[in-house]
């Protein structure tokens, strides 16, 4: 039986063995660092819990400052300077269209796949965290309906009023659906540019049906998701109500505090940050893949009446429903999780406070777990694939240009070390797992009428928060599977 | 912040260093050769690896028929991967972009010195098909 099941796996290549663009060189973290991660995440929340027992106010961390008397600062908002971004960005996305549907479909000489994926999905998101809010003005497809109103005024201001019970469930949805394309989609350039135009056909249309300042609100699922990353930023663009923005510098992480999330969609939408990337870490490894390929694929066999060789291809297309059933209930799976610390952290506190209320006031909190989870798992790919994109400016279309000369930069490939790489995803994760407990604590103080219950309510927080970060930091310690499953 | 803060950063920080420092195992010896998960297996290379450790796959209708689907060596070691295939085909290994043409019959080797760590897949392009991974662990 195994011999044929193995030997029935070798007949097609399963998606376990897919070629996909992007590929890490990660090995998994060893056991003993992952439980020490584990430990210290464990130890360091205590600390911290112990620290604030005695804290009275926290208004130190509002402080900001306001750098706009700078004349560099003047110099860079000025009209023109703008527009120049604004155009480098329509430009930008033009060109990752243009290049994978006119150049050469090959994911590895196309300028459009690394430049999207990873300069843009990964780089331009970390540096967000950096930078601030800078999407708010460059978003490209703000920038088209900007200038299409230039034409047509009034083209964007809306046929209906956007339905406000919809939240932010559309950006959500298209979260997911992005999400999907980037694990199981196998975009190749050619594909990737159909997928953005259609995605500026949506943006544009529901744009003029809802109006601009609704869906780049709400819809748009970049927009939402660079505004929640750029909370974490120590720069904020703050309207000060006469158009003008202020830029000014804060405590990095402070921005996170400043309001609490307004709907449920919009928590989903946070935890969907942690557990898309969560999915994608343990998707690959040994564990996961035994569920479906053993342990449900036995159980199911005898069903389906056929043979294990007839069965395979049914299989096959169970396997994809089984994943994207998986990836799309993770956001409620760590939804069921936070609601139950949060609901635990009321019961100790007994306050009166509903509980999916101080759920929208803590869910912030977890945003830099979230992008600790992110970094980890993926800043290895902007040294090892992001590098090609100097090499791959001066021949965006594999035509075999060399508009920079930068043709041959960079192509010996460029691997970090193992060993490296482990320490830095174990101690980011716990950087952004004490960010996360020290800025709940905060938000605690400012909830609960006491202090004493400020502090009782972060002992469940504290399990929550080990809980996701322990999570994080076992699915790196996975075994990948290379083809070891299979009977 | 106030010195009680600092207290609470430096008593952290002392803490945490001493747990990693208990946990911490000793540096391991090089590992021997991995299991081979195909049903036909060939046998694996001699434990006490003196000079490259061989590792023989088979390749039959573009798949792997026989040997490992991971090769599991350590950082600095020197290794052949040595295949034979029914079919002419082009061997591809990622990290160290190394290709080599495969012809029919013959068995082709491929050398080289496990100078970068990581987990870097090998794929037969004109198959498409991904035939293992090289797993290079740190000393």
């Amino acid at each position: 039986m195994k011999r044929l099941l193995a030997a029935a796996l070798m007949l097609a290549p399963g998606p376990v063995l897919a070629h996909s663009f992007g590929k890490l060189y990660n090995l998994p973290v060893p056991i003993w660092l992952y439980l020490y991660g584990a430990a210290a995440a464990l130890l360091v929340s205590f600390l911290i819990v112990g620290f604030f027992v005695n804290v009275k106010s926290v208004d130190a961390n509002y402080r900001s400052v306001a750098l706009d008397r700078f004349e560099f600062w003047r110099s860079i908002d000025s009209a023109a300077v703008l527009a120049t971004w604004r155009a480098i960005s329509v430009a930008g996305l033009a060109l990752t269209i243009a290049t994978g549907l006119f150049g050469k479909n090959n994911a590895y000489q196309n300028f459009n796949m690394t430049f999207f994926w990873i300069i843009f999905v990964l780089g331009f998101t970390y540096l967000t965290a950096v930078i601030g809010n800078v999407y708010a003005v460059l978003n490209p497809w703000l920038v088209l309906t900007q200038w299409a109103e230039r034409l047509r005024p009034g083209l964007f201001d809306g046929r209906r009023p956007y339905p406000e019970r919809w939240s932010y469930y559309p950006a959500l949805a298209l979260y997911m659906a992005f999400i999907w394309i980037e694990l199981f989609g196998r975009t190749k350039p050619l594909s990737l540019s159909v997928i953005l135009l259609a995605y500026t056909a949506i943006t544009l249309t529901a744009a003029w049906w809802w109006g601009r300042s609704a869906w780049f609100r709400y819809g748009e699922f970049f927009a939402v998701f660079f505004r929640l990353t750029a909370k974490m930023a120590p720069l904020a663009y703050v309207d000060d109500g006469t158009g003008r923005r202020r830029l000014r510098l804060r405590h990095p992480f402070t921005g996170l505090l400043e309001e609490r999330a307004e709907h449920l969609s919009l928590l989903l939408f946070v935890l969907f940050m942690l557990s898309s990337t969560a999915f994608d870490g343990i998707k690959d490894t040994v564990f996961w893949v035994k569920i479906f390929w053993r342990h449900l694929f036995h159980a199911l066999l005898p069903l389906t009446g056929g043979t294990l060789v007839q069965s395979y291809p049914l299989f096959q297309k169970l396997y994809v429903v089984w994943q994207t059933l998986a990836l799309v209930l993770s956001a409620y799976f760590y939804l069921g999780i936070y609601l139950f610390f949060v609901w635990l952290a009321r019961k100790v506190t007994r306050v009166q406070t509903p509980v999916r209320e101080l759920a929208l006031k803590f869910a912030f909190s977890l945003i830099p777990i979230a992008f600790v989870y992110n970094i980890t798992h993926y800043y290895t790919l902007i040294a090892t694939q992001g590098s090609q994109i100097v090499r791959l400016v001066s021949d965006p279309f594999g035509y075999g240009w060399d508009i920079f000369a930068t043709r041959k930069w960079l192509l010996a490939p460029i691997t970090l070390d193992a060993g490296t790489v482990w320490h830095t995803q174990v101690w980011l994760i716990l950087a952004g797992h004490i960010v996360s407990v020290y800025l709940a604590h905060v938000e605690a103080l400012k909830i609960f009428p006491t202090q004493r219950q400020a502090t009782l309510s972060q002992l469940p927080m504290l399990f929550l928060m080990v809980a996701f970060t322990a999570i994080g930091l076992w699915i790196l310690s996975r075994p990948i599977d290379s083809g070891q499953v299979g009977g | 912040m106030n010195p009680r803060g600092w207290l609470f950063v430096v008593a952290g920080g002392a803490l945490l260093a001493a747990l990693f420092v208990m946990l911490k195992p000793e540096p391991a010896p090089p590992s021997a050769a991995e299991a081979p998960a195909a049903p036909a297996a060939t046998p694996a290379p001699a434990s006490v690896p003196i000079g490259p450790r061989l590792f023989d796959l088979t390749v039959k209708n573009g798949r792997l028929e026989s040997g490992p689907t991971v090769i599991k060596v350590t950082e600095g070691d020197e290794l052949i991967v040595r295949i034979t295939t029914d079919q002419a085909d082009d061997l591809h290994l990622h990290g160290y972009d190394l290709h080599a043409h495969l012809k029919p019959g013959a068995a082709t080797e491929l050398r080289l010195v496990a100078n970068r760590t990581g987990r870097f897949e090998y794929e037969l392009h004109k198959a498409h098909v991904d035939l293992g991974v090289l797993e290079v662990h740190p000393r």
